[in-house]
């Protein structure tokens, strides 16, 4: 599984492996060094929802930038 | 003999407009990365950021204009060791169990380090730029040269003496023929490619955003929550 993004742990400042998205769903990541295990917290989750909203907007836009660019 | 010669590989490449062949693709990605950068600047402090504008204190001044980031709420779960103490039983000293209890504490993380801002922007710009010249010459001569010479004669001499006679025929032919053939191939050729590459990758995340983001999360430090 890939992930795009990286957290420090708040204990032992190991970069946890984690996804914007899969965090939206609930979902928590383990720290690999010490299991400390971190999640979005559900009354961030809009915020954090928008946001991505809006960054797949951009990405599109972007896209079609590159695409424009291409040709 | 001037048509015999062919044409020169270099006159032909040096009068490219190598500069507009490979530049001018090059350019429209940078614009087209720069332009990119600029909407991703945009997104970021739209959604990343809260803006802050206060009027100075001084009236006729611009507006101060200052960002602070939007942070989110995060929860962290571990297991502590935790010690119940025992405080029944004869013992004199105290004794107790130890056990882990799963703690939940929050944090609070910029919404800056979660959004996944590097996979954006040109990542690949491949530029085949090819041209081929080519130049050949033949020439086939071919002289074919033939004589022929033909001659015939003949004679007859008849003579008689009383009642003999006697008949002489005779008849010489000559032929002669020569055949000459000279056939010549000529050829001469050239050839030149002329291929440029150029390949542009995409730089990682900007050095500016990433001492951001490194500030806010090397900041980032759990707090105590009471539940």
């Amino acid at each position: 599984m890939q992930f795009n993004i990286n957290i420090p742990c708040p204990v032992c400042q190991t970069q946890i492996p984690a996804d914007s998205n899969l965090l939206l769903t609930g979902m928590q990541f383990s720290c690999p060094n010490c299991n400390a295990a971190i999640g979005l917290s559900p009354k961030s989750a809009p915020v954090v929802e928008n946001a991505m909203n809006e960054f797949e907007e951009l990405k599109k836009e972007v896209a079609t930038k590159k695409n424009m660019t291409n040709e | 003999m001037a048509d015999r010669d062919l044409v020169s590989m270099a006159q032909q490449f040096s009068g490219l407009p190598m500069d507009s062949l490979i530049g001018a693709p090059l350019n429209a990605a940078a614009k087209g990365n720069a332009s990119m950068a600029l909407t991703q600047t945009s997104f970021l402090l739209d959604t990343c950021f809260n803006k802050v504008t206060s009027t100075p204190s001084s009236g006729s001044g611009a507006a101060d204009v200052s960002y602070t980031p939007i942070m989110i709420e995060m929860s962290l779960s571990r297991p502590v060791i935790v010690q119940s103490n025992n405080t029944q039983g004869s013992g004199s000293g105290s004794s107790g169990s130890v056990s882990f209890d799963n703690v939940t504490t929050q944090f609070n993380l910029p919404l800056l380090t979660i959004i996944p801002i590097n996979s954006l922007g040109v990542d690949n710009v491949d530029i085949t730029f090819e041209m081929e010249v080519k130049s050949s010459f033949s020439e086939d001569t071919s002289k074919t040269i033939e004589n022929s010479t033909h001659a015939q004669a003949s004679f007859e001499a008849k003579m008689g003496w009383g009642p003999f006679s006697a008949t002489v025929k005779g008849s010489a032919s000559y032929d002669h023929k020569d055949s000459e053939t000279h056939s010549t191939h000529y050829q001469k050729s050239n050839s030149a490619k002329y291929t440029v590459n150029v390949h542009a990758g995409q730089l990682p995340i900007p050095k500016g955003v990433n001492t951001i983001i490194e500030a806010f999360t090397n900041a980032i430090q759990p707090i105590d929550v009471t539940v």
